[in-house]
């Protein structure tokens, strides 16, 4: 038999047995929602490579999933809501863009108990005024994305911004493109494989290693500092106010490992004029971790984390008077 | 067909190989993953 027949054979039955753990992925996650493939999920069905290079990925407009047990709504401006915004705001309405990745857009937690969501309804029964938190919020967005969401949505005509700062967010993201890009967004084996490699690779490495490595890198913050300035210029030019919000990282609070960053965070924000700085980590440790987070697997920040985060930034707005 | 099946079976290492290869590969991948709850953020996409 000649060779080039014996190699088809092989290949012929790697593929078949590749078609079998695909096909067995697919069932097999349909009865288990492992947060990676959900995340995974989240990427191929509600996200896309932005137009807008340094955007980088936004949620496609008018989608919808269930992703992790929760239903996520993305509406026409690829913002997550059940509603539209108007353009031009109607007169009385104080709006609020709150910006920020994952944490910001909720996940793992229902539409109505995201903090954009619970802050909104705390502003509207103290205030006279209607106010409307605007969910900026788009899964493993940094500062340099986030300005630019920030600025593709100045049209909505902001009374205030809130910046959600989140430790990862000074990482640089690289994006897929051509056959490996298709490859990745059509098949279970990719977020299988990779997240097992991922883990086999970093079986020594703890999250506490790889976010201090990030900040050991000048270029990152150099580029973190240049995206804050520029956030911090857009408001004083539109005179509106900006608060940093520092959401800390939750996997433990008691003895946080990260305080000398959270120090360079804390006085990068206090050099931009007008800024206002709030660290949630003293109002967040009271808590057992687990507490806080939306799964065992899923260090994201749960119902009850959401809401003590609102509860902070509406206190540090009602204390600062910046509506009356 | 009975020449298929003598096919098959005289050259059974060349498709049994990479049966054999991706089932080691994935019980590997399958009981040797690390513990989820220490790791940062990594995903798979954007």
């Amino acid at each position: 038999m000649k060779t080039a027949t014996k190699i088809l054979l092989a290949a012929v039955s790697a593929l078949v047995m590749l078609a079998l753990i695909e096909a067995g992925l697919r069932l097999g996650y349909r009865f288990y929602a492992d947060y990676n493939t959900e995340m995974w999920r989240y990427a191929v069905e509600l996200k896309r490579l932005s137009a807008n290079g340094k955007l980088g990925h936004e949620h496609v407009p008018g989608r919808a999933a269930s992703l992790y047990g929760v239903d996520i709504r993305i509406n026409s401006r690829g913002i997550r809501a059940d509603r539209e915004y108007e353009i031009p705001k109607a007169a009385g309405i104080k709006r609020i863009l709150m910006a920020g990745d994952s944490l910001t857009l909720g996940w793992g937690v229902r539409h109505e108990d995201t903090c954009p969501r619970i802050l909104e309804a705390m502003l509207n029964e103290k205030y006279p005024a209607g106010f409307e938190v605007i969910n900026l919020g788009v899964g493993n967005y940094g500062t340099e994305n986030e300005l630019e969401a920030i600025k593709n949505n100045m049209e909505l005509q902001p009374d205030m911004i809130i910046l959600n700062f989140y430790i990862n967010d000074i990482e640089e993201i690289r994006y897929p493109s051509g056959p490996a890009y298709w490859f990745q967004k059509n098949f279970y084996i990719y977020p299988f494989g990779y997240d097992r490699l991922v883990k086999l690779k970093n079986r020594g490495l703890d999250y506490r290693e790889y976010y201090s490595s990030l900040y050991k890198d000048a270029r990152l913050r150099d580029r973190f500092e240049k995206g804050l300035k520029e956030i911090a210029d857009i408001a004083r030019c539109g005179r509106i106010p900006l608060i940093f919000v520092n959401i800390p990282e939750l996997h433990e609070l008691e003895n946080y490992p990260f305080n000398d960053i959270n120090k360079y965070i804390e006085k990068t924000v206090l050099s931009l004029p007008d800024a206002e700085y709030l660290d949630l980590l003293p109002f967040l440790k009271k808590n057992p971790k687990h507490d806080l987070w939306v799964s065992p697997e899923d260090v994201h920040l749960n119902k009850k984390a959401n809401k003590l985060v609102a509860r902070a930034i509406f206190n540090r707005i009602s204390e600062n008077e910046y509506f009356k | 067909m009975k020449n298929i099946r003598e096919f098959i079976k005289q050259n059974k290492w060349w498709w049994l190989t990479p049966i054999i290869v991706l089932s080691v590969l994935l019980a590997v991948l399958l009981l040797l993953g690390g513990d989820a709850a220490k790791l940062p953020f990594i995903y798979a996409m954007f």
